[in-house]
């Protein structure tokens, strides 16, 4: 193995080029906060506009957040641009934001601008074109439920583990039938206010002229309350183990999905812990891929994926499609067994660094891809958090205390409230 | 070490590139030929590893691709699959694999600086000689081919259509022992991929211990590909919410110049928010979230072509005649100027993102050429240089011999009622049964 220790050496030494810093905005005007990411040899202007709410916060009927989504982009086109709905949606919702990205040269930063300015106003769109664009939300969410069925499992896991249909967890196919133009606007009026949103103009921008033209568009908005993320108080009954068995002709194979919740005692200094959970959650991942399926056999595809909440409430999905004679009891099993097993593992400094060593070489490959660049700054930017680049994110990971990984890692291997979702394939008749 | 370097460079512009090759030799196993290309972006390097090995019936391609797939993911020696995932993770090195009926292909990516460290890696994987036999097993059922009927996604539509297009055979499937010799074996061609990157010596590590004997597979001719039958073939079902249609056909050109062409009038109908699809079908009619066209090239002047979208069970048979429309106005070559312009356009940025992100996509191209060996001198892929010179403007007059006779196509729906007109009216009507594939009705179809 001396390849593999050259090369962690080599990565870790290298310097990661095109350094960018996040500058945040001496004057926010109305907004959260808003920052301005200057990167050389870009030459283009990105800004995103993070509203801090996306499908937790729906009130009752899911998909409201996306549907609303669709509405303010297509509004906001109509208002400034002269060909509107020529394009594809610049929009995106999330757990727990809706993300809106305008793209042009510096030439075009007064359009982007209006663009951007005019999502906060209120959709104005012919009731007939608002009323027929719940079909186009109900297709685009059939869409993605067909292209992946484990979606819904998905859910039911998340259900069960909630004891809810919304907040964390959600239910937009059977509520597709239940989203009205009220209801999103309603939704428009109380979410997407300067206040409960972050501004974030990345590329070929300076520092100077972003704060001109966050001034120029939106400096006569004013300062207000953020939203509150209620669903932070939405956790599970404590030592909930629920275990449900279903048959479907929806699903191609047999599937096992999970979900799991903990919560630390304590309030949790996030920003800090951003690097130590990606490290920590790598070097988990990593353990139980390991044990289930790299090595194990017992999954024919496993994948795993987790969420660290603003208050450090862990969340952790996983989903296995059992490998070739394994029960889904039998996989079930396997999966608890190696959870519990990471409770009592000695994670090796070699482990830690490795994973180290993934994550700074994940933020290199970012300089492939805009697109990439954009997904990065959004991401902390969508818990209402500073964005980092990924040259401050390099360093992050370079610094995060080998305690705080510890702690992380213990937490997701914690006998914590848990629901599973064993799901038997059914032959369509 | 007994292969040939060649070295031939190709730009972005063609302009100066244009010897045609000889004809095909013969293939020689104990010769693996050399071909650099310098298309990719400033700092990524590639290299496309091409074992010559006729195949004739998909399970035979899908059996050695899952075999291919199984000896990168599995255990080398001492070295555990876990290693070599964070080695690739941490060099960020990309492997993808692809499969026609005359070539299996392994292209390697990474950055420059780490292209030397991917080298001898992908060199430890090919001399491995033991294949672990649950890896085998899993990558098996990985790459088991899914009915389109069961999920009804027009990607797997486009892939079973193009799959009983190409492997046209019926030869029996090799067992795992033969099979596993055929890519023991040094490839019959690599194909590097840099801008400005010295490739010496490279060919020899990535060859160092591997072996050179006469593939078994290469030795059998292919018979040539399938056409697909015009038609129309349903797959009903009564209480689906969701239609997919789909109208098309696998199109063979007469030149490369009116495959250019016929790309950019697919585009024009269905490719991204300005195309007729979105305009028509998603925004005035608000019937569909995914409508679109495909074109996709599957062999030398061969590309599969259409039109889909999924649709509100209801009323699919009004979408299908918007569809059908949709082409028929297009092929009559009421096309506006700024469409065709724009279509022409994201066909060209599509053309470039290929060279400069795609090493594998370029292989394929090179492949369809020069499937043996590289020509003597200078290589001419026509589609690109004939791509740039297409003028959109000239494509309304020529719409209608470009685009196929309606008549010709095939329509498949998946999903919702049978219109009781089509099924009576329509001579070439099939119905297909419950858990059948859609070979069945093509092989009726074609059969008339």
């Amino acid at each position: 193995m001396k390849f593999l220790a050259y090369i962690i050496y080599f990565v870790m030494l290298s310097n990661i080029t095109n350094a960018q810093t996040v500058i945040p905005l001496s004057n926010t005007h109305g907004f959260y906060n808003a920052y301005v990411i200057p990167i050389d040899g870009r030459a283009r202007i990105d800004v995103q506009l993070v509203v801090l709410s996306g499908t937790y916060d729906e009130d009752g009927v899911s998909g409201i957040a996306h549907y609303t989504e669709h509405l303010a982009a297509l509004s906001s086109d109509t208002k400034v641009l002269q060909e509107p709905r020529q394009r594809d949606l610049n929009a995106f919702t999330s757990k727990v934001s809706t993300v809106y990205t305008n793209t042009g040269n510096s030439k075009e930063i007064d359009r982007i601008m209006l663009l951007t300015r005019a999502v906060l106003e209120t959709p104005n769109l012919p009731i007939d074109f608002q009323k027929s664009e719940i079909d186009i939300v109900k297709r685009e969410i059939l869409y993605k439920e067909r292209n992946a069925p484990v979606r819904w499992l998905n859910r039911l896991a998340l259900q069960k583990l909630y004891g809810s249909k919304s907040g964390r967890a959600d239910n937009p196919v059977e509520d597709l039938n239940n989203i009205t133009i009220e209801k999103a606007m309603s939704f428009h009026a109380k979410h997407y206010t300067p206040s409960n949103s972050i501004l974030i103009i990345s590329g070929d921008i300076t520092q100077s002229l972003a704060q001109a033209k966050v001034t120029e568009y939106f400096g006569n908005t004013l300062k207000t309350k953020r939203v509150p993320d209620l669903w932070l108080t939405h956790h599970p009954k404590d030592g909930l183990k629920n275990r449900t068995i279903i048959s479907s002709t929806r699903i191609l194979d047999d599937s096992l999905s999970y979900a799991k919740f903990f919560k630390f005692p304590e309030p949790q200094d996030i920003l800090g812990m951003q690097a130590s959970f990606f490290i920590a959650s790598d070097i988990y991942n990593s353990h139980m891929n390991d044990t289930l399926y790299l090595e194990g056999f017992t999954a024919q595809s496993f994948s795993q994926s987790s969420y660290i909440a603003i208050n450090g409430d862990l969340e952790y999905t996983a989903t296995l499609i059992p490998f070739e004679g394994v029960s889904l009891e039998q996989a079930l099993n396997a999966l608890e067994k190696a959870m519990a097993k990471m409770r009592t593992k000695k994670i090796t400094q070699k482990e830690i660094k490795t994973a180290r060593s993934k994550n700074v070489a994940y933020t290199r490959s970012l300089s492939q891809s805009p697109r990439a660049y954009l997904d990065f700054f959004q991401n902390l930017g969508s818990d209402g958090l500073p964005p980092t680049s990924p040259t401050e994110f390099a360093e992050m990971i370079a610094e995060a205390p080998d305690t705080e990984i510890l702690r992380i890692i213990a937490a997701f291997a914690s006998d914590s409230p848990s629901a599973a979702i064993l799901a038997n394939s059914e032959s369509p008749k | 070490m007994n292969f040939f370097g060649i070295f031939i460079y190709i730009f972005i512009s063609l302009l100066s590139l244009m010897f045609i090759a000889p004809a095909n030799a013969q293939i020689k196993d104990d010769v693996t030929y050399i071909t650099e290309f310098t298309t990719l972006n400033e700092n990524m390097a590639a290299a496309s590893l091409i074992w010559a090995l006729n195949v004739d019936t998909n399970d035979q391609s899908r059996a050695l691709q899952a075999l291919l797939s199984a000896k990168i993911s599995g255990p080398m020696g001492a070295i555990s699959p876990r290693e070599s995932i964070d080695f690739r993770v941490i060099n960020n090195i990309d492997l993808t694999i692809n499969a026609t009926p005359k070539h299996l292909i392994l292209t390697i990516t990474s950055p420059k600086e780490n292209f030397k460290d991917a080298i001898k890696h992908i060199n430890q994987i090919l001399r491995n000689t033991e294949i672990n036999k649950n890896w085998l097993k899993r990558k098996n059922r990985a790459y088991e081919e899914i009915s389109s009927s069961r999920l009804r996604t027009p990607e797997l539509l486009e892939t079973e259509l193009t799959d009983y297009t190409l492997f046209t055979g019926n030869s029996p499937l090799l067992n795992e022992s033969a099979l596993k010799l055929e890519i023991l074996r040094r490839p019959n061609q690599i194909i590097f991929n840099a801008k400005n990157y010295n490739f010496r010596n490279l060919a020899d590590v990535l060859m160092d211990g591997l072996l050179s004997h006469d593939a078994t597979l290469n030795n059998f001719p292919i018979k040539p590909h399938r056409k697909l039958p015009a038609g129309i073939i349903h797959s009903s079902d009564e209480n689906s919410s969701e239609t997919l249609i789909f109208i098309g056909t696998i199109k063979e050109f007469k030149t490369v110049r009116e495959q250019a062409q016929t790309n950019i009038l697919y585009k024009y109908m269905g490719y991204g928010p300005g195309s007729e699809m979105f305009r028509i079908i998603r925004q005035e009619k608000r019937a569909s979230y995914d409508p679109r066209s495909h074109f996709t090239q599957i062999g030398k002047q061969l590309a599969f072509t259409g039109l889909s979208a999924t649709v509100s069970s209801k009323n699919w048979h009004e979408v299908y005649d918007l569809i059908l429309k949709i082409y028929n106005d297009t092929r009559a070559g009421i096309n506006t100027e700024q469409g065709l312009q724009d279509s022409r356009d994201s066909m060209i940025n599509n053309l470039v993102g290929n060279l400069r992100r795609r090493p594998e996509w370029l292989a394929q191209r090179y492949l369809e050429l020069h499937p043996v060996k590289p020509p003597e001198q200078i290589i001419d892929i026509k589609l690109l240089s004939e791509s740039f010179s297409v003028l959109p403007l000239e494509l309304n007059n020529k719409a209608n011999k470009i685009l196929e006779n309606p008549v010709k196509l095939i329509s498949i729906i998946i999903g919702g009622k049978i219109n009781p007109k089509m099924e009576i009216q329509h001579n070439m009507f099939c119905k297909l049964p419950p858990n059948k594939r859609l070979d069945y009705c093509l092989d009726k179809l074609t059969s008339g």
